[in-house]
């Protein structure tokens, strides 16, 4: 179920927000967790029971890593194996398989592996459970209730934040439900729909016609319109999903960590991942990026750790080698930033023109790596590089020569808004107390609420014209 | 009793009061008496009441919930009002669901409600996604909500509004079809095109000349001629080459009423501003154009005349034999279902009165292979000139039909529906209805229809 469907917002909403109002809180977690299943069910109903499998598996290891803590490692490998196992299979088999096949001429037909909804986040919480208690940083969930929540709490489920077990452990078992929290937490809410549904999908109308033209034949206007296009969409997709995702959490209870923090106005690519996915860098720093020793060993053996960190988060975000490509296009500007020590570059020269050089070199690199990372192959994503950056010649066809015909009037004016979004204009808005203001913000975001709802309805238009009879 | 019970009841009971007004006012009927197949309630005023009392008390929980909590805090007003508004808002596409299953503005049926359960065997891996769009297709003001959506859109530009693949021209209130949308089609191998169209008609006129049948191709003029459009979309006419073409190089009579049209049009629109279609006065300077043809032929035939018919006029638009009017195919597909959509319908369009109705049969349960009564038809009229009429081509024919009903003692129109104009279809109710005449109805921007008609080079697959 999308948290920007009718169904989500006019159905379920509702009815799991009068049902946890009016339930003892004890109950209010087991609610919670039927709510989750009912809400994954939607999405992945074969999928269900392997959440629940993984659930069960994470809580017996939990367990017996604590129970047996002469152990304890050996458990803890065998449950991190188990889980990346999983994981590989589910997420990673087909690619692997066709990659197999190609390399050794195989012509063996397999089966077809299906991704399961979500598999990439909660396995990823679910480690971040075992290794917690490994550590002896939290207490074993002993309540099945309790860890099963944790990982298939429906708010954030499907899309993140990846919440790690240590920041909520308290959470799970007491939280306060206060009204303050539920108008933040709906703002919020109402915030990320407006995001996904009013820039993100019209940015992806213009993006979608454009990555689906043969790049050799696009002119550089275009590409260039298709990759910002694309990379504005990308994050008010993502960042409207986190938005909604912490706003439900609000709503009932939890505090989750923020996601997003206006990543496109960064001047480095190290700064850009402290802004971008904050929670998915914040895991692989704590579970992967310090235990291989962080950057204590000297610099060869950082740029090996952060080679490695950024290899992962690469394969991480999907199962093809243009994820892998752009991890290490991410990964080798990182590195380049550490071994050229940009940071301290920036001190020394904190002057205006330095910062705009260093944000156009920023926005260069991360805009380009969505051109990766949006692209079907590696092939096609360096023809549209070598077109957006003026390599070779390109052959413009009459249709993908002409800049007007991928945006419409409407989209002037969303361009441009979703250009201002990408700046701290509007931060903490909804937290400011004077009165009027207050209220008139209020009244925008029931009108935002309407109109994103006008959109999704509309949406749903379908009419049967015969157009050419 | 304590103060957080009072208000709670006093906000619960207006909530509700107001709530109750709402929904009364925007689903009088309150049919909640069928989900999917199964019949869930029949007592309609009693779901009424309950709901009512489920609002009630939602309120009520939620309001002394929050009165609680705002005791404990520093809690504006304007938060509580902004929760109070997000709840109500929150039950409104819920507390109505349309009962119909087909939705005769989108001419679609609605979705199905789904079933958990496959053959009572297995589960419905798609269930989550059927819900979705039967709930989408059915809540409380869908209707609105669209409409609200191409408005604001709308009200962004200034000029032309594109919604769902076509153009709405502010100015002049003209919706355009998508053949006008973007940049100009390449029309490929025209000439040999040409060539094999005109191949196709000479042969399909020897065809009916050996069962003394004589055949009419009725070419209507494209619609951009005859509504205001703004010149950035003005096109070429690739279609006024075909037919000089054809009318050099076949025999076949061919009637392309141009002049008749745009001489037509300084009286009454011959097209729709809101459906891609002719109007009836332009079906009526077509049958008179193809009349004055076939009259040649057949000089005793009674032609319809227009000063003798009763005239009536309308903003809507019928494209149909059965006289069904609506806002137009172009205007529901944009989307506008509101009060902003009727400001659209702006223009008087000429209708006519068949005076003849009560005495021509149509008939729906013909034999005729393939009859869909829904876009055939089989008509009868006693009075009409003894002569069978068989009319095929594209949607042009609708609007034509009640004029050729009212001439010839049989018609059957027989329109083809998906560029499907391939000979073999034909034949076999040409056999064996055996017409005197035949009459090729349609649009030039549709004349390459024409090059399914027998198999050649260009055919489609499933036409060799």
């Amino acid at each position: 179920m999308l948290f920007s469907s009718m169904t989500f917002i006019f159905v379920f909403l509702p009815i799991v927000l009068f049902l946890y109002f009016i339930v003892k809180k004890e109950l209010r977690n087991t609610l919670l967790l039927l709510a989750s299943l009912v809400f994954y069910a939607f999405g992945a109903t074969k999928h269900v029971f392997l959440m629940l499998a993984i659930v069960m598996l994470n809580y017996v290891g939990a367990l017996l890593i604590d129970r047996f803590q002469n152990k304890k490692k050996f458990l803890l490998v065998a449950t991190i194996f188990c889980n990346l196992t999983i994981l590989i299979f589910f997420k990673y088999f087909n690619f692997i398989y066709d990659n197999v096949s190609a390399l050794f001429n195989l012509n063996i037909s397999v089966f077809n592996v299906f991704l399961p909804l979500g598999i990439s986040f909660y396995i990823f919480q679910a480690l971040s459970y075992v290794i917690d208690v490994y550590r002896g940083e939290v207490k074993v969930q002993k309540n099945l209730i309790n860890m099963a929540l944790y990982i298939c709490l429906f708010p954030q489920l499907v899309a993140g934040p990846i919440i790690k077990y240590h920041d909520i452990e308290g959470q799970i078992v007491e939280r306060e439900v206060n009204l303050s929290d539920i108008a933040i937490g709906s703002k919020r809410f109402i915030i990320g729909l407006s995001k996904k549904v009013l820039l993100a999908n019209a940015l992806g109308e213009i993006a979608d016609k454009i990555f689906l033209l043969d790049p050799s034949t696009m002119s550089h206007s275009v590409a260039w319109l298709g990759s910002i296009a694309y990379s504005l969409q990308l994050f008010f997709d993502f960042s409207g999903y986190s938005d909604m995702a912490i706003g439900l959490g609000l709503i009932f209870g939890f505090k989750f960590m923020e996601n997003f923090n206006y990543p496109y106005i960064s001047k480095s690519i190290t700064e850009f991942w402290h802004r971008w996915h904050m929670s998915l860098s914040s895991w692989f720093k704590q579970y992967v990026y310090i235990p291989l020793g962080g950057n204590k060993n000297g610099i060869i053996k950082t740029v090996r750790n952060l080679g490695i960190v950024f290899l992962l988060t690469g394969i991480w975000h999907g199962a093809a080698w243009n994820f892998v490509v752009w991890g290490i296009w991410h990964g080798f500007f990182i590195i380049l930033e550490k071994v050229l020590n940009l940071k301290e570059f920036e001190q020394k020269h904190n002057i205006l023109p330095v910062k705009i050089l260093m944000h156009i070199y920023c926005i260069l690199v991360f805009v380009s790596g969505w051109v990766i990372f949006r692209a079907g192959s590696v092939a096609y994503a360096f023809t549209y590089l070598k077109n957006m950056f003026f390599i070779g010649n390109s052959v413009p066809s009459h249709i993908s020569d002409n800049i007007s015909y991928y945006i419409n009037s409407n989209d002037m004016f969303i361009i441009p808004v979703a250009i201002l979004c990408c700046f701290p204009v509007f931060k903490n808005f909804i937290h400011i107390k004077h009165p009027v203001f207050k209220t008139c913000m209020n009244i925008v975001l029931i009108l935002l609420l309407i109109i994103s709802t006008a959109s999704i309805a509309a949406d749903t238009y379908n009419p049967f014209i015969y157009f050419r009879f | 009793m304590e103060r957080k019970c009072k208000t709670g009841i006093i906000i619960a009971s207006v909530l509700t009061l107001v709530i109750g007004v709402l929904l009364y006012k925007s689903a009088p009927l309150f049919d909640f008496s069928r989900v999917g197949n199964i019949v869930v309630f029949r007592n309609l005023s009693g779901v009424f009441i309950g709901c009512l009392i489920f609002i009630w008390m939602f309120a009520y929980v939620l309001s002394t919930k929050a009165i609680e909590l705002k005791d404990d805090l520093d809690f504006p007003y304007s938060d509580f009002i902004f929760i109070v508004a997000l709840c109500i808002m929150l039950l409104i596409p819920m507390s109505h669901l349309k009962g119909s299953d087909r939705s005769d503005v989108e001419n679609r049926m609605f979705n199905k409600f789904p079933y958990i359960l496959i053959n009572n065997k297995y589960i419905n891996q798609k269930y989550g996604d059927e819900f979705n769009l039967w709930f989408s297709d059915r809540f409380n003001m869908r209707t609105e909500l669209i409409s609200l959506d191409t408005s604001l859109k709308c009200s962004l530009v200034k000029n032309f509004c594109a919604r769902n693949g076509v153009i709405l021209d502010k100015k002049t209130k003209v919706i355009y079809t998508p053949s006008f949308f973007g940049l100009p089609q390449i029309r490929k191998y025209k000439k040999e095109k040409m060539a094999v169209i005109a191949d196709n008609l000479t042969r399909f006129n020897e065809f009916c000349k050996s069962k003394n049948i004589k055949l009419y191709l009725l070419i209507v003029p494209r619609r951009y001629d005859f509504v205001e459009i703004s010149e950035a979309f003005h096109r070429k006419d690739y279609g006024v080459e075909y037919i000089e073409y054809f009318k050099k190089n076949t025999d076949i009579d061919i009637i392309y009423p141009y002049n008749e049209l745009i001489e037509a049009n300084k009286e009454t629109p011959v097209f729709f501003k809101t459906d891609h279609h002719w109007s009836k006065k332009g079906a009526y300077v077509g049958y008179s154009a193809l009349m004055e043809e076939i009259k040649k032929q057949y000089p005793d035939i009674k032609v319809l005349n227009e000063k003798n018919l009763e005239v009536y006029y309308s903003n809507l638009v019928s494209n149909s034999f059965n006289e069904n009017l609506n806002t137009g195919s172009l205007m529901r597909q944009f989307g506008l279902l509101n009060s902003d959509g009727a400001k659209l319908l702006d223009t008087q369009y000429k209708y006519y009165v068949n005076k003849e109705k009560d005495n021509i049969f149509v008939n729906l349960d013909s034999d005729l292979p393939d009859f869909n009564d829904k876009y055939d038809f089989d008509i009868y009229y006693d009075k009409g000139y003894d002569k069978k009429v068989f009319v095929m081509g594209d949607s042009f024919i609708w609007n034509l039909t009640e004029f050729l009903a009212s001439s010839f003692r049989r018609v059957v129109v027989y329109p083809d529906n998906n560029k499907q104009m391939y000979l073999y279809k034909y034949e076999k109710i040409i056999n064996r209805y055996k017409p005197d005449i035949i009459v090729i109805v349609m649009r030039s921007s549709y004349i390459e229809t024409l090059l399914n008609l027998y198999p050649n080079k260009f055919s489609k697959k499933e036409f060799k």
